[in-house]
């Protein structure tokens, strides 16, 4: 069995295990499922994901752990993770493989010729290291926007399987919708396409990743080397080089990722291409190539970017309000420090409301999770806590429901407060246009509601009338341009000289027909005016109890821009954006 | 050698795989298996499982519910969860007993089986805040045709005909059936089970040592507690009732035990008090223990005593010489905590 | 020959490379180990909380609050301070004194809103030239713009001609503190970095009618220390203040009486709603301070709930006859 055929093996079978993970990741216990499977296995074996975490919160988080055994594996054998597990990695080797299918042996030994310009990714690496390592508050994670791991994730969750599922409609009952798609979708597929031009285009200039890992294989026990001095230095070693590291030359470890296609090609019977301890008797260069003026360039970019960012005051007083985020999110410096943009928690969310941020959050929040109650099925459902479960790095930090709802041991804390609820009075049917509706109300999920209305009755317009004659319950008026049973719902009443009230049943063009429950104290007499009133019930929220959940402001039905909305104010993660005591 | 250009031609192919690397190729082979198995096995055995997802915290406990649904069961719909004050929707009438009796949330669902749709069961899970809440509304609900758990064990349980019913921690929980069947009987068991096991509340109830003393006499299954308004009186909370043998006939004794000995005293006065202000006549009967008093009933006779900061007595015995036989009988039980 | 060189050479060349293996592996996993986070992380964020100083001196009975009347301040608060032991008795040769005083509004010192320049050059002065103090700061958070505080109200101006040092209200110097059993500070900033360098303090204040507190005198002088969007605590005006005197323990305040805010206080604007009553308060304690200066405005200690707060709280009395202050004239 050739070494090369495992490994395709396991490309296969780490990126259907990747994609499976994917698609189980919908809340749910069944087969295909959430249910208990490692959803997050790929990103804790991400080396990058741990390292990022530990310069900027100084911890490793439990589940990081794995990392570990993908640094000690690279230590020793080299950046097996690139050509053997990598879900990215596997996609563009397929595509480079599709592109240069047709090419001439002497075409792909050039397009894998190893260039300059591979240094890149290591640059990328340094400045994304340095944002991270900054002392203390100004420290922030962006790893997540190369990293591939993340990426791969990304996209998957909020693209390709919302695509694939649009019709069928099997992994989600209803569709799922993601902002900032476009974008995330841009991104992908130029690095998929690019590896038309050149294969593993990503892999070989961007991908930080592969970066970390060519610093880690500095000093692998056994590298692909060759064997003997005797080689026709034909060069079929580099048709499908995949690492782009010249193994027919001086071989550049730092870029090799152990595809074996080099030893596979080799057409010489003395097996000329080895992976053994001894380093390639053509020569071996092990560090990458980096130049120092570019590595202080990308130091100093890092270091310069952080602040640069921060001038816009948007972790400050400058914060923007609707960043509303998950339950059980850490304050905003902290969540900046941990969240790797993976779409986790946006895919798991089972009402489809979390959603990746544009930049109008701010730079640094770009792609990280934020509540869009107008997106999906109910705003952030009450019993809920699939997001914090979920989250690989505790950017969302894992809470029990008792915590969230502010029960049993927490019970003297209280609920956890995603922002408030704001009536929109100008918009509000029954505040600005007199006509009832309390669907806000109806649809609070707490109990006692954290919207209660008050009741008030307005003169509808044109509703000043005069009485003709009164038979029984029934007014007759003198105007008689009223629309049929207009006043007929329930909703309206009649209301004679501000005393007395009655519910109308009926009314025609000039009658009015009052309710039989209500009798006359005094029968109003001919040339009196009655007041035909629509009872409307006014919501208020009540800010101590409100916890932002969203559901109002998903069920409201001035659907464009919703007459009660949620903002951030005085949510729980955040001292400083209280809004009472 | 291709002859006719003179140009050494190369093989076609790299000749015969060595053997070192299809060795190493099937070990990694092997790896890839285990670890495809690793992943997929956890998922069937959902107890055993670890999880990368796993919180860090102990999970709630709709989690725990959702994660020991038996093999071959669906749950109907989501979890309902009822507070004090909305309870009556669920139970009606039955949620004032619970709500008076410390109730704060209850878990329940229906489970479905996938294959036969008339097969299903429905689990309620009572949160009664303390142990001592959820023995009181176990024992006092007692079905009468309830018969012993088997293939499952739990202090406080028992089961009917379709029906699972027991305590743990400071839950109660009944399984009630939809059918007499013994696959769905079967299901509902080792749901049972897993959640006894795995409940966050594992404290145990225990009784005061007089009511087990003379457990040779004491029917077992038969102590009920309550905590509020026992034998009709609502003075009596934090009190047991239990029914003894004695001499081929039940008795029911009950037992409170009040914060000093003037608390005590006052109970008994006051319990006599009510019992003739709702019609009893109070006897003189020869008993050996101390300012006891006897009261006729209507028929029945109530004997009620205090010993220091316990009451106690035998609530409707047949007449006054079987309280008479009993007294003694009641201060040997009363003494033997005493004595210690 | 040639051959057996070269293999040894790539012997040692392979036992070097897997030596540096084996301690990059050792790194990782004794850094995983080290860093290893079980717990996760909590719902706070990690801060790191100071204490406030207590910059209290031992009491001496009968010689903890003054009350002088006089026309001249700088003569009656030379007074003041003299009657309670000099300044020799609160500040040592050496030391570093901090001077809280009222610089919160763009307010000029006729207006009596903020503290009179006056008194803080006095006491400025009497820190160097009799205490022989090392150095001299004059801080303050205020509600407007701090520069332009510092200018108008001209403390500035008085504090640098006195020698000492202003010390502006920068992001860098506030941080974090928690007051224990208190119900509002919690995690709170404060601004800190002056406290820190500080041996003493002294709080100087004028007194003040307030919409929402009925007064504004020493007590709700230190407001001026807390950072943060600290009008919150507004909807409780009474339990903030009070958990102020817990939070701060001064070691001398001056409540300046010369020409009391009695209406449309803090922050005046119109001579008239000052109110001439000649009198100075020192004092150790800055709730009986507080208990004597409402009497200036009108009021009796038990219309002000903060007073009967801080007192049940331990911080100070509202009593401040107990204290048996000493009462002295100026001309």
């Amino acid at each position: 069995m050739k070494i090369v055929t495992v490994r395709r093996i396991s490309q296969i079978f780490f990126f259907t295990l990747f994609v499976w993970f994917c698609i189980v990741t919908t809340y749910g216990g069944k087969f295909w499922q959430l249910r208990s499977w490692p959803v997050n296995l790929f990103l804790s074996l991400d080396p990058l994901v741990a390292l990022g975490t530990i310069l900027t919160t100084h911890s490793l988080y439990w589940p990081l752990l794995w990392a570990l055994l993908t640094v000690i594996l690279t230590i020793i054998f080299g950046r097996f993770f690139c050509s053997w597990l990598c879900p990215f990695g596997s996609i563009h080797h397929f595509f480079g493989y599709l592109g240069s299918r047709r090419k001439t042996a002497a075409q792909k030994i050039k397009l894998n010729r190893y260039r300059k310009a591979q240094s890149i990714k290591y640059f990328i690496l340094v400045a994304l290291l340095i944002m991270a390592v900054f002392p203390s508050l100004a420290a922030t994670l962006q790893t997540g926007l190369l990293d591939p791991i993340p990426l791969v994730t990304r996209s998957f969750n909020l693209i390709l399987l919302p695509l694939a599922d649009a019709s069928a409609n099997l992994l989600s009952v209803t569709q799922r919708f993601y902002e900032t798609t476009f974008v995330i979708f841009a991104i992908f597929l130029a690095a998929v396409l690019l590896n038309f031009v050149i294969p593993r285009f990503y892999c070989r200039f961007i991908c930080p990743l592969g970066a970390l890992f060519a610093v880690l294989s500095r000093f692998s026990i056994w590298r692909i080397g060759k064997n003997t001095k005797t080689c026709s230095n034909c060069k079929f070693c580099e048709q499908h080089c995949e690492g782009a590291c010249e193994p027919s030359a001086n071989i550049k470890i730092s870029e090799c990722v152990l595809c074996f296609n080099c030893r596979q090609d080799c057409k010489t019977k003395d097996n000329v291409i080895r992976y053994q301890t001894k380093p390639s008797l053509a020569g071996e260069v092990t560090n990458p190539d980096i130049s120092r003026r570019g590595f202080v360039l990308s130091l100093a970019s890092g270091l310069l970017a952080v602040p640069a960012v921060r001038l816009a005051g948007k972790i400050k007083a400058n914060w923007p309000h609707k960043l509303i985020r998950p339950p059980g999110s850490l304050a905003e410096p902290e969540f900046l420090k941990r969240c790797i943009k993976c779409g986790q928690c946006m895919r798991i969310c089972p009402t489809n409301v979390l959603q990746p941020a544009g930049l109008d959050k701010g730079l640094e929040a770009l792609w990280t999770p934020v509540l869009n109650n107008r997106i999906g099925t109910s705003g952030c459902q009450l019993n809920c806590t699939a997001c914090s479960q979920i989250c690989p790095t505790a950017a969302i930090r894992p809470i029990t429901l008792d915590e969230k709802l502010g029960t049993g041991s927490f019970a003297d804390k209280g609920p956890l407060k995603l922002g408030t609820a704001f009536v929109d009075k100008n918009r509000c049917l029954p505040w600005a246009f007199d006509k009832p509706c309390i669907v806000c109300e109806e649809n609070c999920p707490l109990s006692p509601k954290a919207i209660f209305t008050r009741e008030y009755f307005s003169t509808v317009r044109d509703g000043l009338l005069t009485i003709k004659k009164v038979v029984g319950n029934t007014i007759e008026t003198v105007e008689n341009n009223l629309t049929l049973d207009k006043f007929a719902t329930g909703d309206y009443y009649c209301s004679l000289d501000g005393s007395q009230k009655g519910k109308i049943v009926a009314n025609t063009n000039n009658t009015v027909t009052i309710s039989k429950e209500v009798k006359f104290a005094k029968i109003p007499a001919e040339g009196s005016k009655i007041h035909i009133q629509v009872r409307l019930q006014r919501p208020y929220v009540d800010i101590e109890r409100c916890i932002g959940c969203g559901v109002c402001e998903h069920e409201c039905p001035v659907s464009g821009k919703k007459a009660i909305r949620v903002s951030a104010e005085g949510e729980s993660r955040s001292a400083d954006r209280k809004l009472l005591l | 050698m291709n002859y006719n250009t003179m140009e050494p031609v190369m093989a076609q192919t790299r000749g015969k795989t060595p053997r070192y690397e299809s060795v190493i190729s099937l070990f990694l082979l092997a790896v890839l298996f285990i670890i495809g198995l690793s992943v997929v096995i956890p998922q069937f055995n959902l107890e055993t499982s670890s999880t990368i997802v796993a919180s860090a915290e102990p999970r709630s406990l709709d989690n725990l519910l959702s994660s020991i649904v038996p093999a071959g069961f669906e749950p109907l719909s989501e979890i309902a969860v009822y507070n004090a004050e909305n309870l009556y929707e669920k139970i009606n009438g039955k949620a004032p007993f619970y709500v008076d009796s410390g109730f704060e949330m209850l878990l329940t669902n229906w489970l479905k089986n996938q294959t036969d749709n008339e097969l299903m069961f429905e689990f309620y899970v009572y949160d009664m805040a303390e142990p001592a809440n959820a023995f009181s509304v176990f024992s006092i609900q007692k079905r009468p045709d309830a018969s012993p758990m088997s293939g499952f064990e739990v202090n406080f349980g028992y089961r009917t005909e379709n029906a699972i019913l027991f305590v743990k921690g400071r839950y109660y929980i009944e399984l009630i059936g939809s059918a007499k069947s013994e696959p769905l009987f079967n299901a509902m068991t080792e749901f049972a089970k897993k959640l006894s096991a795995a409940l966050p509340d594992q404290r145990q109830f225990s009784f005061p040592n007089q009511l087990i003393a003379a457990k040779d006499n004491l029917i077992p299954g038969s102590i009920k507690f309550y905590t509020g308004n026992a034998l009709g009186f609502d003075g009596f909370d934090n009190t047991f009732t239990a029914v003894y043998k004695i001499d081929s006939s039940n008795v029911t004794i009950f037992l409170s035990q009040r914060p000093d000995e003037k608390n005590a005293e006052q109970l008994v006065r006051d319990y006599c008090k009510f019992l003739i202000e709702t019609g009893a006549e109070e006897k003189s009967a020869d008993i050996s223990i101390n300012k006891a008093r006897v009261l006729d009933f209507y028929g029945t006779i109530e004997l009620v005593f205090n010993k220091g900061p316990i009451v106690a007595g035998i609530h409707e015995a047949e007449d006054i010489e079987t309280a008479v036989k009993l007294a003694p009988l009641l201060n040997d039980i009363l003494k033997s905590d005493t004595e210690k | 020959m040639n051959e057996q060189n070269e293999q040894q050479l790539n012997r040692r060349k392979f036992l070097a490379r897997a030596a540096k293996a084996g301690l990059s592996v050792a790194a990782a996993g004794f850094i995983a180990k080290t860093l290893y986070d079980k717990q996760g992380p909590s719902a706070q964020p990690p801060s790191q909380l100071v204490t406030i100083p207590d910059f209290s001196i031992p009491a001496v009975q009968g010689q903890t609050i003054s009350i002088v009347k006089g026309p001249d301040r700088v003569k009656t608060i030379d007074k003041a301070i003299d009657l309670l032991g000099g300044i020799e008795r609160f500040v040592k040769p050496d030391e570093t004194v901090v001077i809280k005083p009222n610089v919160a509004f763009t307010s000029v010192p006729a207006l009596g809103a903020t503290t009179n320049p006056d008194l803080i050059a006095e006491v400025v002065r009497l820190c160097f030239s009799r205490a022989q103090a090392k150095r001299v700061y004059v801080t303050d958070n205020p509600i407007n713009n701090p520069a332009s505080c510092f200018t108008i109200s001209q403390i500035g101006k008085a504090a640098a001609e006195a020698g000492a040092e202003v010390i502006l209200p920068k992001t860098n110097l506030f941080r974090p503190t928690t007051l224990q059993k208190s119900k509002y500070i919690k995690n709170w900033p404060v601004l800190y970095g002056p406290l820190a360098k500080a041996d003493k303090l002294i709080g100087i204040a004028p007194v003040k009618s307030h919409s929402r507190a009925a007064a504004s005198m020493s007590m709700k002088n230190f407001y001026g220390l807390l950072g943060g969007r600290r009008n919150i605590f507004h909807q409780d005006i009474n339990t903030i203040i009070a958990e102020l005197v817990m939070l701060i323990k001064p070691t001398l305040v001056i409540l300046d009486g010369t020409e009391t805010m009695v209406t449309n206080g803090p922050t005046g604007g119109s001579f008239s709603d000052l109110k001439r009553t000649d009198t100075i308060i020192a004092s150790c304690d800055p709730v009986a301070a507080d208990s004597f200066g409402c009497s200036l405005l009108g009021f009796k200690p038990a219309d002000l709930p903060y007073l009967a707060k801080a007192q049940s709280a331990g911080a100070g009395t509202a009593d401040y006859q107990s204290l048996k202050p000493i009462i002295a004239n100026v001309t």
